[in-house]
């Protein structure tokens, strides 16, 4: 066989990965190591001083938000996601055709987009508050964003709609004869989904959930828009700092923090998955 | 040990009409095969049996318990799908041992019950081992031993042998059928393959669009059938539509003898079945009665034509013979003394006594 086609291909793969995105983050990694100058962003000179501010505490809280935030967004997605899925599987296929139209529009709009309607629909003038104030659900409608739960909101609908449709399939399609031999063995209806079809999709929802935890992590524009300055992420915080402190170095220096505390958890994630499958 | 009544079960999709005022007495430790072609409701039948589906009319009745309104999880029936339906998710033995811990059944007795059934499949030694990893057979098996660990009143098999290769399929029949015998266990096996139905049940019920066409022994169906459905669907079958008139039955232009010597007090057009086993090719010459309408009893050739196709199946030789564009199927072991080839003209006769006129055929 001729390999040579392939070894081509696979060459210029892995030329574009190093121009476009080993080379930046060596780069990176090198920059957070010097120290930082207002006046051109950086001065070469070796300093640990990026590194230790990260353990002064601040940065040590904010990561621990972004990381606690970024799990509850995750597991949100795919509860929901995967409860959606098995309601629309249920249905006519003319309407789970429906469904997964809409779902395809939702991930069409930008994170911009879906960012501004939630905070519209989230005002005190235009929103779900004045309705829940006509309606006399509310004596005193106010604002809901930006607030945490605004910003989960807005974190949830980013990654609803991409977890749904990799779903979908997979619980459309899935041996519903299964579901129908625990019922059977004794098991009541309204169990079946939390003693058989949750157990089967489990290790599917683990690696989803991962897929999102690192997805949300790097979401930058639902926190500003949504969310309240004691709510941003780590993300925001060094785009903050990179750009609008030009403090490269420092910014650096969290970003690759990030890239490790990620790595460290997605391999002790895979660990993990591998004894259980073991 | 359970006896199963179902009265007059309806279902429909929709428009199409799956079960048609369907009864059934089953009876305990009965071994009974649900027999048809595919969307004739032998699944749908098995389905409402086991509570997965509801009957639109009609009554269930276990050991004089009604079933019709009992939830499927409460009627402690065991089932095999046709998917087998393992959880890919649980070891050999957490699959076998699933029903039980539904039950509530404390952790040593189900430890137990599992080694027993284990055993009783030969799949002991496999506990530990994910379902994922097993063959086809063994499988099988887990399904078996799972759908049996309870203990159940009724035990329903949904094809579940169609997807595996002849050798295992055959292997695996004779196993379910002797673990039947031995758990006496009341037994209801749908499947599409005639053979199958034959090699295992104690009585096999035919389908026909949603309605009982026979139900009856493997023997009964199979020499007298009760309908041309029937004839047609079991086995390979000869029809015949003959006349009965002045004490002659006749076959075309063919007199095929006399209807006092044939033992029937049939009149008028009839369906007469013969089985291609049951016919014997005689040499043209070698007939009392081999020219058109002369023939005069129950010896000799009745019929003659020419052989159109031979092939060998095995120990048999089937043939094709044309008899006025009416072709007729016979077999005979390839050891027969009388050999024939492609375009030799023959002469057919057979055994009365294994020719069956259709009841209730009558033209």
């Amino acid at each position: 066989m001729n390999l040579f086609v392939p070894r081509v291909l696979g060459m210029t793969a892995f030329g574009i990965l190093c121009v476009f995105f080993l080379v930046p983050l060596a780069f990176m990694v090198v920059v957070s190591f010097y120290k930082a100058d207002p006046m051109a962003f950086y001065q070469e000179t070796f300093t640990w001083e990026n590194y230790q501010k990260f353990f002064s505490g601040f940065y040590l809280n904010v990561t621990l938000r972004t990381l606690w935030t970024t799990a509850l967004g995750a597991v949100l997605v795919v509860i929901l996601a995967f409860t959606a899925m098995l309601a629309i599987a249920e249905l006519s296929r003319k309407w789970q055709l429906f469904w997964i139209l809409v779902l395809l529009s939702l991930m069409c709009l930008s994170e911009v987009i879906v960012g501004f309607s939630w905070l519209i629909l989230l005002s005190e003038s235009a929103g779900i508050p004045r309705l829940l104030g006509a309606l006399g659900f509310w004596d005193n409608p106010r604002s809901l964003s930006p607030s945490f739960g605004a910003m989960m909101i807005g974190l949830v609908m980013l990654g609803f709609s991409v977890v749904s449709l990799i779903l979908y399939p997979q619980v459309a399609g899935r041996d519903k004869s299964i579901e129908e031999a625990a019922q059977t063995l004794g098991t009541a209806p309204h169990l079946v989904t939390l003693y058989v079809t949750l157990p089967i999709f489990m290790q599917t929802l683990i690696a989803l959930t991962l897929t999102m935890f690192v997805y949300l992590l790097g979401v930058f524009v639902m926190p500003i828009m949504l969310g309240r300055p004691r709510d941003w992420t780590m993300t925001v915080m060094i785009s903050d700092k990179a750009l609008g402190d030009a403090n490269l170095p420092l910014g650096s220096a969290l970003a690759v923090i990030m890239l490790i505390i990620t790595g460290v958890i997605l391999l002790i994630s895979l660990l993990a998955s591998r004894k259980r499958t073991a | 040990m359970s006896e199963l009544v179902i009265s007059k079960v309806d279902k429909r999709f929709g428009k199409t009409v799956a079960l048609d005022d369907v009864s059934l007495r089953i009876k305990s430790g009965e071994f009974i095969c649900l027999l048809g072609s595919s969307g004739c409701g032998k699944t749908t039948l098995l389905r409402i049996i086991a509570g997965l589906e509801q009957s639109d009319s009609g009554e269930l009745q276990l050991d004089g318990e009604s079933l019709t309104r009992l939830a499927s999880h409460k009627r402690n029936i065991g089932m095999v799908f046709q998917s087998l339906a393992l959880f890919p998710h649980l070891n050999v033995s957490r699959n076998i041992a699933y029903g039980l811990k539904m039950r509530g059944v404390d952790a040593e007795t189900t430890k137990t019950r599992v080694e027993e059934l284990l055993k009783l499949t030969g799949l002991t030694g496999f506990g530990a081992r994910a379902v994922t990893s097993l063959s086809g057979g063994q499988k099988q098996r887990v399904a078996i031993a799972r759908a049996l660990a309870l203990e159940p009143r009724l035990f329903l098999m949904d094809e579940p042998f169609s997807a595996l290769d002849a050798g295992l399929r055959d292997h695996l029949q004779q196993e379910v059928k002797k673990l039947q015998k031995q758990l006496g266990v009341t037994t209801i096996f749908v499947t599409h393959d005639q053979s199958e139905a034959m090699a295992l049940a104690d009585r096999i019920v035919i389908l026909n669009n949603g309605k009982i066409e026979q139900a009856g022994s493997p023997k009964e169906v199979y020499q007298q059938p009760s309908s041309r459905f029937v004839a047609e669907f079991i086995g390979a079958n000869n029809l015949f539509d003959v006349t009965i008139e002045s004490g002659a039955v006749r076959f075309k232009e063919y007199n095929l003898g006399s209807s006092i010597v044939i033992g029937t007090d049939l009149r008028g057009t009839q369906t007469l079945t013969v089985r291609p086993e049951t016919i014997t090719l005689l040499p043209p010459g070698n007939s009392s009665g081999n020219s058109r309408g002369n023939s005069s009893g129950n010896s000799g050739a009745f019929l003659q034509g020419a052989v159109v196709m031979q092939r060998t199946i095995g120990a048999l030789i089937e043939h094709d013979i044309d008899i006025d564009g009416h072709l007729i199927k016979q077999t005979m072991l390839q050891n027969n003394d009388y050999e024939v080839s492609v375009g030799d003209t023959v002469g057919l006769s057979w055994d009365w006594s294994q020719a069956w006129f259709l009841p209730g055929e009558s033209g």
